[in-house]
């Protein structure tokens, strides 16, 4: 009983944190409430951190398989937490900007994190599933979070409508693959998949396609992201950073685990439907991305691209231990988690600016009004786009690496195209911030610390992670090889 | 028997399910989701899920439907003639629910029947059930190793397995329901509250003070009458706060509604 | 250590010009911090010429470090004569490019010098590179500050031209970026597990030239396709060459220095670093499209040059012939051809980079470029005229100076491949003088007939300074190449032996191209005719001792490499 509360320690502590922060937040009587509730839930993602990181090493399986707790599930699940603080720290300003002043702001994007890293340890089905609910729900609202504004219930609604199809798909998908396996937990399910009768029941492949078209929906991969530009613009902003990073980190997890450690048999089916639907990813979403001139539109198109290259390192899933597919996923999702983070934080700061908006033309002569944020911003685009020395080079070489190592050249060669065609509008971006003049003074930006540091660490994470990438490539690597030899 | 129960319910979960999605009046489409909701207990209940059975008709279609037909009723049913059925409607509803009723209590008799005296049929042998099994078509028989703990357990034990397995090995997950709970009335409180208590009519002032400051700032008038620009700024401004997103809407504002309701 | 501190010292200019403000200094300070770090580099990297020892084999001042374990990928650097050479331009070039900005960089001066200086990391750090991933990377940093000099400080279609110089050098590397995974997994499999990003130790296991890989192919033709799409744009050789002529035009002076000076030596440099070693076989097989192409670009850069009205464009496109020349001697695959290419470089950045210094001066004076707002200048600046006639004839090959060393070097290199080629490579040197002597005739020469013309004012110390070490190095080479011969030789000799002894292990001898013949002629004809050209030491190094097998390069011996060979030369027989 104890190995089995340790296994969940992390979401207990963060469930419970967040009931506390509730509870002081109803009961307080303090005039600055919303300063005082981002910073009790600043401290409980602090806390969280360090409790996963108290586990660090641990290779523990709790209720009989259903979750578990690995190198692979603690690095997921504090990529998640850094997500969620860095969306504290954006959004106490921009919540008050908005005229939004809600705490429950911060309640939602914990127990959304909640969901998150039970997803990204589940060891079983239903446990994903309800991870998924738990993860969904709170982001549900976050997106409708502008009340006052049309496209945010607008958001909200589709969001709404396209994750509860995608719980739909994922839950019929479920069902099915229960009813050919008769067994949930992907340890059994890897188990009793080796059987050939098994294998190549249409039941199980029913279920198994179901439930990647769930996936696919969440994960917003083409064909199945019609919904993403439209969410990602309505909704405020810092969610916007949250669901583009969090989500992306739970569900990739998710899938890592049920396909690479409990439907590993079926390799050829799902590679074959994965890899289509990366390639697809990959050119649509930077096509798309191009004519785009609103940035969250624009970075909505290009987190689809990098679901996309996210998914190569799936398909590059290779059952030996010195293989990195899934190993470039985790390494890949923690690098896109920061950067992508800091592109949102300097979206924030430029709409700080009164009437500031979200358009290209916004950051038009940034680099001479505030060199630095403009600096930061070309970090975080040209690693976006993968230039070395950023870490988002590193991240993209290691999963067109272990597509290659996988024998699936086309498909490194389609990311590779895809990067270059990503270039236009990253590029696009830095030509507004350095070499278009600024059609008027503009004013300064909003001088919120918190949204400086945040986008600061970004930038420097983004620099070092690429210089110094060798430990978390370690620690990505040993939590690859504990999947793998379960 | 059995078959034909079966034919026919699935056929009104069928028939339920499009009916609620097609039907424009709300109060229709609620009613057709309870029939849908009876079918599937139904259903449950041919499948030996007794507690299932039982759960789906209180939960779902006692509590939840009952929920929502209080609310449609005092969404819709504010403005007179509108969202109520009509007096033949009252007919076919009352066929309907005769419809729905009676064979679900005949049913349920006959279930509850078969899952407490088992003198009544001995449960099927397992080779019988394998057999079964076999002779359907391949696409859709079922994992052989799925039918053993059916029979193993007997049907009388079904709901003490159901709820072993719940708050043994599945505690993590229904444990987490609570947190799904949580958050959905977190949720639902901070979209359905309209204001934040801080946030006063003061501030609002002062904000919009502070965007007519701002806005000067941006763009200094040029021979105009700084005076007027500013009546002109706080025009537009008041527009916007008393009318915020008015061309859309997708959770309607519940208290103006029923202040107009109780006119 | 040296190289460590050559690639990193830069930045530390970067960081003290960022810096500026908080200590309160003037921005006007920014060119003389750039100065001063580009100086002391350049001093610097004095001491890898003067304590290069030109007899040892392999790399020298090494360095190794581990950088990212689990790829095997190292921070690996070192220098033999063809990147020690290629070091010391750089920091010369680069000081010159600082230098010459003084004057005509007014706006964000601060961010101006600071990518200049990020550039020169980028691009001493590509020259020392032994290790492909770090190799990379450093290719990768140099394109985003060359992209910014371009697109923040360029001429009017600054955007279109910094854009597509962007894009396509990305296409290439990132096709590279194909290649070089491609060996790296290959390594993987045949060593039995080791990652490896280095490139002594990938020689060891080279690719596969057999077999079938993808459309009859084998892995190393399809490796060296890959590479070569990259080096070659980078080059650019010549349906690849579109960017060159726009990157030039709208860059600002110093851009185009390093420009022509140092990056389109890159992927010349590169092709001899990694393709060739790794890819001997492949290099053989491309060897005859190679030369092609190179010899297209020859002529067909040369003929367009003779049309351009515009100076900086006219020049753009002489590189590309010249350019041309180096990639032809390169693929002469002799030992005269890779070292007149190599010389030849290092020629075309003196050369070239004193033609664009030049054409920037007057740019600076005049803002326009075109050929037809000129004429009869040498009477108002004579000083200027001395000069921009002594960068042309270099440029054209006259005797004497720089130009000719290379040129000469080359055609003996590829006359031994055939006859016909040489010919044509001669026949550009010629149309080489014709574009280069008529821009001077039209700029220099005739009445001065423009009032705008009439008030220039000749150089001054400063734009003198920029320029004279350029001329010296001129004259030097081309009265006195022997110090420079000599460092290039070791390097040089390895790479021929390398793929000479790779061929020969995979094909019984070069059996399928005429360079068999001619590498073995090439020994008798550079002792006979061009002995003086060499070291002596090299020139007494007979024939016998080069066909022994006495692999020069800083091979592991006990890799089992040869046993390979010599596996794959037995099924070559059987056949």
């Amino acid at each position: 009983m104890a190995q089995n509360l340790i296994v969940v320690l992390p979401e207990l502590v963060l469930a419970l944190l967040s009931v506390v922060v509730l509870l002081i937040d109803i009961f307080s009587e303090s005039r600055s409430r919303l300063r005082q509730t981002a910073g009790l839930a600043m401290m409980a993602v602090v806390l969280t951190l360090a409790v996963c990181i108290a586990l660090w090493g641990k290779n523990l399986s709790g209720y009989n398989g259903i979750v578990r707790l690995d190198s692979m599930g603690l690095l997921l699940s504090m990529v998640c937490l850094v997500s969620a603080g860095a969306t504290i720290l954006l959004a106490s300003d921009y919540l008050r900007q908005i005229g939004s002043e809600k705490t429950e702001f911060f309640l939602l994007i914990l127990l959304s994190t909640v969901g998150m890293m039970v997803m990204v340890k589940a060891g079983e089905l239903l446990t994903l599933f309800i991870g998924l609910e738990t993860l969904s729900i709170p982001l549900y609202v976050l997106a409708g979070f502008r009340r006052q504004e049309p496209r945010s219930q607008e958001a909200a609604l589709k969001y709404f409508l396209m994750g509860a199809f995608a719980s739909g798909f994922l839950l019929y998908g479920i069902a099915l693959t229960y009813a050919a396996t008769g067994t949930t937990i992907f340890s059994e399910l890897r188990h009793s998949t080796s059987t050939e009768a098994i294998a190549g029941s249409p039941i199980l492949l029913a279920g198994l396609g179901l439930m990647l078209v769930g996936f696919a929906f969440k994960l917003a991969l083409v064909p199945f992201h019609m919904w993403a530009p439209d969410v990602y613009e309505g909704s405020p902003t810092p969610v916007t950073a949250f669901m583009s990073t969090g989500v992306k980190v739970a569900a990739f997890g998710a899938l890592v685990r049920l396909l690479g450690g409990g439907l590993a048999s079926l390799q050829e089916g799902w590679g074959t439907a994965l890899w289509m639907l990366a390639a697809l990813s990959i050119l649509f979403g930077n096509i798309l991305a191009l004519k785009q001139n609103n940035l969250k539109r624009l970075l909505a198109y290009s987190s689809i691209a990098h679901a996309g290259y996210i998914l190569v390192g799936v398909v590059a899933y290779h059952s030996l231990p010195t293989a990195f597919g899934p190993w470039a996923v985790s390494y890949y999702l923690a690098a896109y988690v920061v950067m992508n983070l800091g592109a949102f934080g300097v979206l924030i700061l430029v709409q700080s600016r009164p009437g500031g908006a979200e358009k290209l033309e916004d950051l038009r002569g940034l680099s001479q009004s505030h060199p630095l944020v403009a600096l930061c911003m070309t970090f975080f685009l040209l690693s976006l786009a993968g230039m070395p020395p950023f870490w988002g080079f590193v991240a993209k070489f290691y999963v067109f690496g272990a597509a290659i190592q996988a024998g699936r050249y086309y498909l490194a060669i389609i990311g590779v195209l895809g990067s270059l065609i990503s270039i236009f509008y990253y590029l696009r971006i830095i030509v507004e911030m350095y070499m278009s003049e600024p059609t008027e003074p503009e004013p300064k930006l909003s001088s919120s610390l918190a949204v400086r540091v945040t986008v600061g660490a970004a930038a420097l994470l983004t620099l070092l992670g690429g210089l110094f990438s060798s430990g978390l490539a370690d620690a990505a690597r040993d939590a690859i090889r504990m999947l793998i030899t379960p | 028997m059995t078959d034909f129960i079966f034919n026919l319910f699935w056929s009104m979960v069928l028939v339920g399910g499009l009916m609620t999605v097609t039907r424009r009046e709300p109060v229709h489409s609620a009613l057709w989701l309870v029939a849908t909701l009876f079918g599937l207990a139904v259903l449950y209940l041919l499948m030996s899920g007794e507690f299932l059975f039982a759960v789906q008709i209180f939960v779902y279609a006692g509590g939840i439907m009952v929920l929502y037909l209080f609310v449609i009723f005092l969404v819709a049913g504010s403005k007179e003639g509108e969202g109520r059925p009509e007096p033949k409607l009252h007919r076919v509803l009352g066929f309907v629910l005769v419809f729905l009723f009676a064979p679900i209590f005949i049913t349920l008799l006959m279930g509850l029947k078969v899952a407490s005296e088992p003198e009544v049929g001995p449960p099927p042998p397992a080779a019988a059930v394998a057999a079964k099994n076999d002779s359907l078509p391949e696409a859709i028989q079922l994992n052989p190793a799925l039918l053993g703990p059916v029979e193993a357990s007997g049907q009388k034990m079904n709901t003490l397995v159901f709820g072993t397995r719940l708050f043994s090995e599945y505690l993590f997950p229904f444990e987490l329901v609570s947190v799904v709970l949580l958050v959905a009335m977190i949720g639902g409180i901070a979209l359905s509250r309209k204001r934040f208590t801080s946030y006063s009519e003061t501030e609002e002032a002062k904000m919009l003070a502070e965007t007519v400051y701002r806005g000067v700032r941006i763009a200094p008038p040029s021979g105009e009458d700084p005076e007027q620009i500013l009546q002109v700024f706080q025009q537009e401004n008041l527009e916007r706060h008393r009318h915020p997103g008015s061309d859309f809407k997708v959770f309607p504002d519940y208290e103006e509604e029923s202040n107009d309701g109780s006119k | 250590m040296l190289l460590t501190f050559l690639i990193f010292f830069p930045l530390v200019g970067v960081a003290a010009i960022a810096l500026m403000p908080t200590f309160g200094l003037d921005k006007s300070y920014a060119k003389w911090l750039a100065t001063l770090t580009a100086g002391i580099e350049l001093l610097c990297s004095v001491p890898l010429w003067i304590g290069f020892d030109a007899g040892a084999t392999g790399f020298q001042w090494e360095t190794k470090v581990a950088w990212i374990e689990s790829f095997g990928i190292e921070y690996h650097i070192g220098v033999d004569g063809l990147s020690m050479v290629l070091v010391i331009l750089t920091a010369l070039l680069s000081l010159i490019s600082i230098y010459c900005s003084f004057s005509g960089i007014t706006e964000r001066e601060r961010e101006f010098y600071a990518f200049l200086l990020l550039l020169e990391t980028g691009m001493i750090g590509a020259f020392v590179s032994l290790d492909l991933f770090l190799f990379y990377v450093f290719w990768e940093v140099m394109l985003v500050p060359m992209y910014f000099l371009i697109g923040v400080w360029g001429g009017e279609q600054k955007l279109y031209a910094a854009i597509k110089f962007f894009l396509y050098t990305l296409f290439g590397s990132v096709l590279m970026l194909i290649g070089i995974l491609l060996i790296y997994f290959h390594y993987k499999e045949a060593s039995g597990g080791l990652s490896t990003f280095d490139l002594v130790k990938l020689m060891q296991f080279p690719l596969s030239a057999q077999g079938d890989f993808f459309l009859g192919k084998s892995t190393q033709w399809w490796a060296f396709l890959l590479l070569f799409v990259g080096f070659a744009i980078k080059v650019p050789m010549v349906p690849f060459h579109t960017w060159l002529p726009d990157a030039h035009v709208q860059a600002p002076t110093a851009g185009s220095v390093i420009l022509a000076g140092v990056l389109l030596k890159m992927g010349a440099y590169a092709f001899l670093r990694f393709s060739l070693p790794l890819l001997p076989e492949a290099s053989i097989a491309w060897a005859p499209f190679l030369m092609t192409l190179s010899l297209v670009a020859i002529i067909y850069g040369a003929l367009v040059a003779m049309m351009q009205s515009d100076m900086k464009k006219l020049i753009a496109y002489s590189s590309v012939s010249h350019m041309g020349f180096v990639t032809a001697g390169i693929f002469a695959l002799n030992y005269e051809g890779i070292a007149g290419g190599t010389i030849q470089m290092v020629n075309h950045g003196l050369s070239t980079g004193a033609l664009f210094l030049i054409v920037g001066l007057i740019y600076e004076r005049r803002h326009t470029k075109a050929i037809a707002d000129f004429g009869g200048l040498s009477a108002k600046m004579p000083v200027y005229a001395m000069l921009f006639l002594i960068a042309t004839l270099s440029s054209i090959g006259m005797p004497g100076l720089n130009g000719f060393i290379g040129e000469f070097t080359i055609l003996l290199g590829i006359f031994q491949v055939s006859k016909v080629w040489a010919a044509i490579a001669a026949l550009g040197i010629i149309m080489g003088a014709a574009y280069m002597l008529w821009l001077y005739q039209r700029v220099m020469f005739g009445p001065c007939d423009k009032p705008e013309n009439q008030a220039l004012k000749d150089l001054d110390l400063r734009e003198i300074l920029t320029l004279a070490p350029l001329i010296v190095l001129m004259f030097w080479i081309g009265l006195y190449p022997k110090p420079l011969f000599e460092k290039l030789d070791t390097s040089t000799r390895a790479t021929v032996e390398w793929v000479r002894k790779a061929n020969e292990a995979s094909y019984g001898a070069y059996t399928n191209y005429k360079h068999r013949t001619s590498l073995q002629q090439s020994h008798g004809v550079a002792g006979k005719e061009e002995g003086s050209l060499l070291a002596p030491e090299s020139a007494a190094v007979s024939r016998s001792d080069r066909v022994s097998g006495q692999v020069v390069w800083s091979l592991p011996r006990e890799g089992g490499d040869w046993d390979r060979h010599s596996a794959s030369v037995g099924g070559g027989e059987s056949r």
